[in-house]
């Protein structure tokens, strides 16, 4: 038998990837991408008239676990887990809410400044603080797996390998402390870095120190110099920087008149 | 299972590389003209060399699923193994190393005639299966449609010639697709070491 030639393996290979959604009131309107344990597709439901993700994995244990996860994880950062099913051709698969919008990775540009970016970092923070509150622990956080929609949700996505039951987040916190890095402009400040390289026991000790350096206010991993203090003290109080400086400049007038 | 090339069993043994030897005999001769730039006669000897040479050195036991798939690690072999013998012999001015480091990803190549194998044998079951189901209508449509090497016909085209209603091209692609799939899965499943594997090589093969 003759060798099959490139473009009709190609075309094999999609056809036979796509999903067989006959049985399903789902139509094929194109493909996402590939997950950590199986392809995404956009797939239009005709019985509400609406657009989904459906996610399929010939291993059907494997996606079953997967939506279970995710769908016992009621948040705005988490995809809201639809519906699951069996296709025609054996394969399993789980609707999901459809976002539109760009990876992290994509949305983290030069420009971007620092306020948006620790938003997008506090956000992902906050899902994953609150999946570890139910005993999930995700396993894959990567700037590819959140996705930052056109309105500016952040949601955390592929949910595939993330173990229940579990105490042990301590490839989470990692992960989390990269991402932070990862968010971080080239000329971060020193008590941000401080905040990326730390070892934390918990998502929520990071997240208050986040917020601890946004109110001004020192963190808890970074030990500052006299000057640091004063700088941050200065940018604190401004105001009454200003009004010391003015009523100064006033009195200074004042003995200048006096002595002329 | 790919398991059984290391039975106790001469029979299960035997059959096992087979297997084997039919599904990665191709992808290893074209790797080696692709990727080495070797001419078919040289290729296929030393195709065959690797696979007899393979088989006596029970290369195959030493593989550990947990460094990787099946496929990359043949790959891997055979690449030290083509090293190796021109080294042997003297003759590296013989093999063209520029060729080989030019090259795109050798990992790629490999992969694509792996897939372009497994779904050929795939293809050939279909077939087969397609007559015993008396289905060989279906078989023929996909075929018209699937295999079109230059412009696919539309449905209603591919109605008209095969005298059914456009609704069944559509059945009959969808029901040849399933079963092609399956049946790819099913020469993966034969050529797996074990289940983890097959479920990594399947994602490997349909890219998902």
């Amino acid at each position: 038998m003759k060798p099959l030639a490139d473009p009709i393996l190609s075309h094999l290979l999609r056809v036979t990837a796509e999903p067989d959604l006959s049985s399903t009131p789902y139509r094929l309107a194109g493909h996402i991408g590939q997950g950590g344990m199986g392809s995404i597709w956009e797939v239009e439901d005709s019985r509400l008239d609406r657009r989904v993700a459906l996610k399929v994995l010939h291993n059907g244990t494997a996606i079953r676990e997967e939506a279970k996860t995710a769908a016992t994880l009621e948040h705005p950062g988490i995809a809201p887990v639809y519906e699951t099913g069996l296709l025609e051709d054996g394969r399993s698969y789980y609707t999901m809410r459809l976002i539109r919008g760009k990876t992290l990775a994509e949305a983290i540009t030069p420009e971007l400044p620092l306020r948006e970016r620790l938003r997008l970092w506090l956000s992902v923070a906050e899902t994953l603080d609150f999946a570890h509150s139910r005993g999930v622990h995700h396993r894959d956080l990567k700037p590819d797996n959140i996705l930052v929609g056109d309105y500016g949700e952040v949601v955390v996505l592929d949910w595939g390998i993330a173990e229940r039951n579990s105490t042990n987040h301590g490839d989470d916190l990692a992960a989390l402390a990269r991402l932070l890095s990862y968010c971080l402009p080239p000329k971060a400040a020193k008590p941000l870095r401080a905040i990326a390289e730390a070892n934390y026991d918990s998502v929520r000790q990071a997240i208050k120190d986040v917020h601890r350096f946004q109110d001004g206010a020192p963190v808890s991993t970074y030990r500052e110099s006299i000057l640091e203090k004063l700088w941050r003290w200065s940018q604190n109080n401004q105001a009454l920087l200003l009004l010391l400086f003015a009523y100064a400049a006033a009195k200074l007038f004042l003995v200048f008149l006096r002595w002329t | 299972m790919l398991a059984d090339i290391d039975s106790a069993q001469p029979e299960l043994r035997a059959a096992a590389w087979d297997r084997f030897c039919e599904a990665y005999w191709q992808p290893a001769f074209r790797y080696l003209t692709r990727r080495w730039g070797l001419p078919t006669d040289r290729a296929e000897d030393l195709t065959q060399e690797f696979f007899t040479g393979l088989l006596s050195k029970e290369v195959v036991e030493r593989y550990e699923p947990a460094r990787g798939s099946f496929h990359n690690y043949l790959r891997v072999c055979l690449d030290n193994y083509v090293r190796s013998r021109f080294t042997a012999q003297k003759n590296a001015a013989a093999l063209d190393f520029d060729v080989a480091d030019s090259s795109p990803n050798p990992e790629e190549i490999f992969l694509r005639e792996w897939q372009r194998e497994i779904m050929s044998m795939a293809l050939q079951d279909l077939e087969a299966f397609s007559g015993e189901r008396h289905k060989d209508v279906a078989f023929q449509v996909f075929s018209a449609y699937d295999l079109a090497v230059e412009d696919r016909p539309s449905y209603e085209e591919l109605a008209l010639r095969f005298g059914i209603p456009t609704t069944q091209v559509t059945n009959f692609l969808a029901w040849s697709r399933r079963e092609l799939r399956r049946l790819a899965l099913e020469r993966l499943a034969s050529l797996s070491m074990t289940e983890g594997e097959y479920h990594r090589e399947a994602r490997r093969l349909f890219a998902e």
